[in-house]
C-alpha cells in the first residue's frame, strides 16, 4: 500500500452485487492491485437449525430455502445424503422426475445469469431479452410443480408430485419454445462485438488455479477442467441420458478460461438441458414415485436410523455437496454440512481480479454466478455488542409484532 | 430607451428559453425512455416520468456527505445547469436568431460546453467518496477523449466556409445558418461532411454520458460514479442539466449540419404569418432534435454494451480521429479543387 | 486411475487404518458409486492427504464437516478423486478425531489453497486451531464476535444467550398487552 493506491469498497451493498458480499479493492488509478473478500452479511444458520430444531422432513423444506435459485439442488442433495445414510432405494420414475425438475431449474438459472451478466456490462437490452425468455420456463415450473420458485417436490425416497400427461405436454411445449427462440440471445452473446470486447481475455482463470483453488461448475469447466457430477458420478437418470461435461473448446476449439468462455459453457448447457429434458420425458418409465408413502412410518425409520451419507448434485453453479449424519433416537441431524458451489468459487475471484480494471469487477464477479445466500448460512444476534445501534433487532421485532396486532384489531 | 428594451427582452428571452429547454429536454428524455423500453420488449414508463422524477427529487432532502467540501459540492450542480442554459443564448433555435448572437461565437459555445463536465468532475472530487473520485477521473479521461474529434469537426467546417465566404465571420452560427454546409461542398466534401456528422453524433453520446460511453456513471461498476453522493435538489439540478444538454447538443448539430427551416419553403406556396412561421420552425426544430437524440442516444444505448475506459480512448483517439482526419483531407481536397 | 479395491489396500497398507467403503447403486442404470471413509489418527493425517496427491495430481477438495461428539470433535475432509472421467469419480473422506482439550491440526492450505474458506469456517464455528493457517480472521461470523463462543458446539461454549428466541418473545409481548 503506497501513496498512489487507494481502497474502494465494493459492497456489502452495491449495484453490481445482487446479494450482500464485500470486496475490498486496492486500486492504482483503474488497475486492481489487491483484493480481499469479506462475507458474513447474510449468514442465516440453516445448518444449525437442521442440527438443533427440525426433523429430517422439515429439513427438506429448510434446505429449499438455502437459496431461491438453487431450490431443487439443495433439497435434492440433502435427500440423496439421507438416502445414502439409510441405504434407501429410489423408484425409477422418481429419479426421472428429479432429473427433469433439476434440469428445468438449470435452464432458468442460466437464463437468469445471462441477464445479470448483460446488465453488469451495461447491456440492458439483452438483460430484458433473457429475462423475457426466462418467463416461459418459470410458467412451466409453476405448471409442473405448483410454484414459480420453491418447487417443494423432493421427499426422502422419491418425489411428491408426478408428471402426468398434461404436465408432460406443457414441458414439451416449453422445450419447443426454447428450441425456436433460444438462438436469439445465443446469437447476441456469442457474436455481438461489444460483448466480446468486454468479456474476451477478461478475468482469466488458468486451469492450474482452477484446480488449486478447487473451482467447481461452469467456472472450472470454462478453464478446461472436465468436471461435472452428472458425468463423473451420475445420479438420477443422467447415466441413461448420455451426459457429457461441456467445455468451451467444443465451440471455439480453444480454452482461454475468460468470461467469454464461461458464457459459452452456460449457453451450451442450456441447450444440453433442453436435450436432457426431452430425452428424460421420452424414456420415463411408469411406476411409483415414492418408496415409502406413509410419512409417519418414514419419520420413525428416520428416527431409528444411524449412519452417515453424502449427497452430491451438479447445481447450475457447480458441485453441491451435503454431508448428513443421523443418530439413533435423534429427530434432527447430528451433523449437517452444506457446501454450496459459491463456497469454492469465491476464492478464484482473487486471481481473476488481480491486474484487472475496476470496470471488470462486476462482470468477473458475476461470471462465477455467485450466490451469497447459498454461501452464508448462522443467525445469532449478539446483543451485547450491538449496543452501538440504538435499535436492536428484538426491539424492532417487538414493534413489528405490536403493529401487526394493532392492524389486526383495527380490521 | 432602446437599450433598456434590449436588456429587458434578453432577460425575458433567457427565462423563456430556459423554461422551454428544460421542459423540452425532459420530454425528449421521456421519449427516449419509451422508445428504448419498446426496443427491449418492455412497456416502459409514461412520457411524463422524467417530470415526476424531477418533482420527487426537488421534494427530497439534499444530503451533504461528511467529508464533502460543501460550497464546491453544492455549487457544481448549479454551475453545470447555468452554463448549459447560457449556451442556448448563443445558438439559433428554428428561425429565431440567437439571443446573444452578436456577442459570442462557436468558440464560446465550445468553452461553455466543457464547463458542465468540469463542474461534474469538481463536484465528484469534492463529495469525498471513492466511487465519485473514480467517476471524476473517468469523466476527465472521457472529456479529453472526445474534445479532439469535436474540435476537428467544427474548425474544419468553419475553415471551409471561411474560404468560400471570406466576408462573413467564419465561427458564427449565422454563417452556418446562411450557407448550409451541404450546399457549399461538392461530392468529396459531401462525403467528408457525412463522416463529420457521424463523428459528432458519437461525440454527442459521450457528452451525454450514455451507454456505451457512460463510464463516469457506470451504475454496476462504480454505482453512478460522480453522482453517487448527490441527492435531492442537487441531483435534480444535474438531472435537469442532463435534459438541457440533450437540447443544447442537438441544437449545435442542427445549427451546423441541418440549419434548414420550413417557413421559407411554405411561404413560396402560401403566405405565412410571421408568428406562424416561427411556430412552425420551432416545431420543426423540436422534431429534428428528437430525431438526433434518438439516433445519438436511444439507438446506441439500447444496442450496445458499456465499453471500458481504454477502449473508449481508443475509439476516440484512433478510430474517430482517423475518420475526422480523412474527412478533413477530403474537404481540403474539395476546397483546393483537385478533382 | 485406481480401482476402489486397490485404493482401500493402499490406504490400509500405508496408513494402517480402517477404511469403510459405502457403495450404493445409483440412478436408473444402477451404477455403483463408492464412498470411502478413511478415519486416521492426527499424526498420520498429512500423510493421508499426500497419499491422495499420489493417486491424483489435484484431488478435488470439497469441504470440511465437523461433528461434536462431546469428548471429541470429528473433522471430515471430503475429497473427490478421478473426476472428469465418466462414472469413475470416487469420494474419499478423511476423518480425524480431535480431543476437546487439544483442538489442533495442521493446515492443508499449503497443499490446497482452496481449503482456506473451509478452515476459517471450522476455526470460527468449532474453535479448531489450524497450525500454519495464515489468515485466521472471521469469515462468516461478524468481526466483533466474542472469543470463545462456537455456534456449532454442543457444550458450554455454545452461545445460548444469543439465539433468537422469537417464539418466546411473541408470548411475552402478548402478555404485556
Amino acid at each position: 500500500m503506497n501513496d498512489t493506491t487507494y481502497t474502494i469498497p465494493v459492497g456489502p451493498v452495491h449495484p453490481a452485487l445482487k446479494e450482500p458480499i464485500e470486496l475490498v479493492l486496492n486500486v492504482e488509478g483503474e488497475k486492481i492491485v489487491g483484493v480481499d473478500v469479506i462475507c458474513s452479511q447474510v449468514h442465516r444458520g440453516i445448518e444449525w437449525l437442521g442440527m438443533n430444531r427440525n426433523n429430517t422432513v422439515q429439513n427438506i423444506y429448510l434446505s429449499e430455502r438455502v437459496c431461491g435459485i438453487c431450490n431443487v439442488c439443495h433439497p435434492y442433495c440433502m435427500v440423496m445424503a439421507v438416502e445414502d445414510a439409510l441405504g434407501m432405494e429410489v423408484p425409477e420414475r422418481a429419479n426421472y422426475i428429479r432429473t427433469i425438475v433439476a434440469e428445468l431449474e438449470r435452464i432458468h438459472s442460466h437464463l437468469l445469469w445471462a441477464g445479470v451478466a448483460a446488465h453488469e456490462i451495461g447491456f440492458d437490452t439483452v438483460f430484458h431479452y433473457s429475462w423475457a425468455l426466462r418467463e416461459e420456463i418459470m410458467d412451466t415450473i409453476e405448471y409442473v410443480t405448483g410454484n414459480r420458485v420453491t418447487k417443494a417436490i423432493m421427499m426422502v425416497g422419491g418425489v411428491r408430485r408426478d408428471i402426468d400427461k398434461d404436465r408432460r405436454e406443457r414441458i414439451e411445449k416449453a422445450m419447443e419454445y426454447y428450441l425456436q427462440h433460444f438462438h436469439k440471445i445465443e446469437d447476441i452473446f456469442l457474436h455481438d462485438k461489444t460483448i466480446k470486447m468486454r468479456t474476451r481475455n477478461t478475468g482469466i482463470l488458468t486451469k492450474e488455479d482452477a484446480l488449486k483453488l478447487c473451482a467447481v461448475g461452469p467456472l472450472a469447466r470454462a478453464s478446461g477442467v472436465k468436471k461435472d457430477v452428472r458425468q463423473d458420478m451420475p445420479y438420477g437418470a443422467y447415466a441413461e441420458l448420455d451426459m457429457r461435461a461441456i467445455t468451451p473448446d467444443m465451440y471455439t476449439g480453444e480454452i482461454v478460461g475468460d468470461v467469454y468462455d464461461r458464457i459459452i459453457v452456460r449457453l451450451l448447457e442450456v441447450k444440453q438441458s433442453v436435450e436432457l429434458i426431452k430425452g428424460a420425458l421420452e424414456n420415463m418409465p411408469s411406476g411409483p414415485i415414492l418408496s415409502e408413502k406413509n410419512y409417519v412410518k418414514l419419520l420413525s425409520i428416520l428416527k431409528r436410523a444411524e449412519g452417515e451419507g453424502i449427497g452430491r448434485v451438479e447445481a447450475p453453479r457447480g458441485e453441491d455437496i451435503h454431508y448428513v449424519r443421523l443418530e439413533k433416537g435423534k429427530e434432527s441431524f447430528l451433523s449437517w454440512k452444506i457446501r454450496a458451489p459459491t463456497y469454492n468459487n469465491v476464492l478464484p475471484w482473487i486471481p481473476m481480479l488481480l491486474g484487472g480494471e475496476i470496470a471488470d469487477v462486476p462482470i468477473v464477479a458475476a461470471s462465477t454466478d455467485p450466490c451469497m445466500s447459498c454461501l452464508n448460512r448462522v443467525t445469532v444476534v449478539d446483543e451485547d455488542k450491538n449496543k452501538k445501534y440504538e435499535i436492536t433487532k428484538d426491539y424492532m421485532h417487538e414493534q413489528s409484532l405490536k403493529k401487526t396486532r394493532r392492524l389486526m384489531r383495527n380490521e | 430607451m432602446n437599450e433598456i428594451f434590449e436588456i429587458f427582452s434578453a432577460v425575458v428571452g433567457t427565462f423563456v428559453l430556459g423554461a422551454f429547454s428544460i421542459l423540452f429536454g425532459l420530454s425528449v428524455k421521456g421519449i427516449d425512455r419509451k422508445i428504448s423500453a419498446r426496443m427491449q420488449w418492455r412497456i416502459g414508463s409514461p412520457l411524463r416520468q422524467p417530470f415526476r422524477d424531477v418533482r420527487k427529487l426537488l421534494l427530497k432532502e439534499s444530503v451533504l456527505p461528511k467529508n464533502a467540501v460543501s460550497w464546491i459540492y453544492n455549487s457544481s450542480p448549479v454551475i453545470s445547469l447555468a452554463s448549459l442554459l447560457t449556451i442556448l443564448l448563443f445558438i439559433p433555435i428554428g428561425s429565431i436568431p440567437a439571443l446573444l448572437g452578436g456577442s459570442g461565437d462557436i468558440i464560446v459555445v465550445l468553452y461553455l460546453l466543457i464547463i458542465p463536465s468540469i463542474a461534474i468532475i469538481i463536484g465528484g472530487y469534492s463529495s469525498g467518496s471513492p466511487f465519485s473520485s473514480v467517476g471524476a477521473q473517468r469523466e476527465m479521461v472521457l472529456l479529453i477523449s472526445y474534445e479532439l474529434p469535436l474540435a476537428m469537426v467544427i474548425f474544419t467546417l468553419a475553415w471551409r466556409l471561411n474560404i468560400l465566404y471570406p466576408s462573413y465571420s467564419a465561427l458564427s452560427f449565422e454563417t452556418f445558418q446562411k450557407f448550409p454546409i451541404w450546399n457549399s461542398v461538392s461530392f468529396l466534401g459531401f462525403i467528408g461532411a457525412g463522416i463529420f456528422l457521424i463523428v459528432i453524433l458519437l461525440v454527442t453520446t459521450a457528452e451525454l454520458a450514455k451507454v456505451p460511453f457512460d463510464i463516469p456513471e457506470a451504475e454496476t461498476e462504480i454505482a453512478e460514479g460522480v453522482y453517487v453522493e448527490y441527492s435531492g435538489r442537487n441531483y435534480a439540478m444535474f438531472y435537469l442539466a442532463d435534459a438541457v444538454k440533450i437540447v443544447v447538443l442537438s441544437a449545435i448539430i442542427i445549427a451546423i449540419f441541418f440549419p434548414y427551416n420550413l417557413s421559407p419553403l411554405l411561404s413560396q406556396y402560401y403566405p405565412v404569418a410571421p408568428w406562424l412561421g416561427y411556430t412552425i420552425d420551432i416545431l420543426f426544430f423540436m422534431f429534428k432534435t428528437i430525431i438526433i437524440a434518438i439516433i445519438a442516444m436511444t439507438f446506441l444505448r439500447t444496442s450496445l454494451a458499456r465499453l471500458k475506459i481504454d477502449q473508449i480512448v481508443k475509439v476516440y483517439w484512433f478510430h474517430l480521429f482517423t475518420a475526422s482526419l480523412i474527412a478533413m483531407i477530403l474537404i481540403a481536397l474539395d476546397t483546393m479543387g483537385v478533382f | 486411475m485406481v480401482e476402489v479395491n486397490e485404493m482401500v489396500k493402499i490406504f490400509e497398507g500405508r496408513l494402517n487404518c480402517e477404511v469403510k467403503v459405502q457403495s450404493r447403486k445409483c440412478g436408473v442404470k444402477k451404477i455403483e458409486k463408492h464412498e470411502l471413509f478413511v478415519r486416521v489418527e492426527r499424526e498420520k493425517f498429512m500423510k493421508a492427504v499426500k497419499l491422495l496427491f499420489e493417486i491424483q495430481d489435484y484431488p478435488h477438495f470439497s469441504v470440511i464437516s465437523a461433528t461434536d461428539f462431546g469428548e471429541k470433535i470429528e473433522l471430515l475432509y471430503h475429497f473427490t478423486v478421478d473426476y472428469g472421467k465418466r462414472n469413475q469419480e470416487k469420494l474419499v473422506t478423511l476423518g480425524v478425531s480431535l480431543p476437546k482439550d487439544d483442538l489442533k491440526i495442521e493446515t492443508i492450505t499449503e497443499l490446497i489453497p482452496g481449503a482456506m474458506i473451509s478452515e476459517r469456517e471450522i476455526h470460527e464455528m468449532m474453535g479448531v486451531e489450524f497450525i500454519g493457517l495464515k489468515d485466521t480472521r472471521h469469515f462468516f461470523l461478524p468481526e466483533d464476535w466474542p472469543d470463545g463462543k462456537y455456534p456449532w458446539r454442543r457444550d458450554e461454549t455454545f452461545p445460548e444467550e444469543m439465539t433468537n428466541k422469537m417464539y418466546e418473545r411473541w408470548k411475552e409481548v402478548s402478555r404485556d398487552e
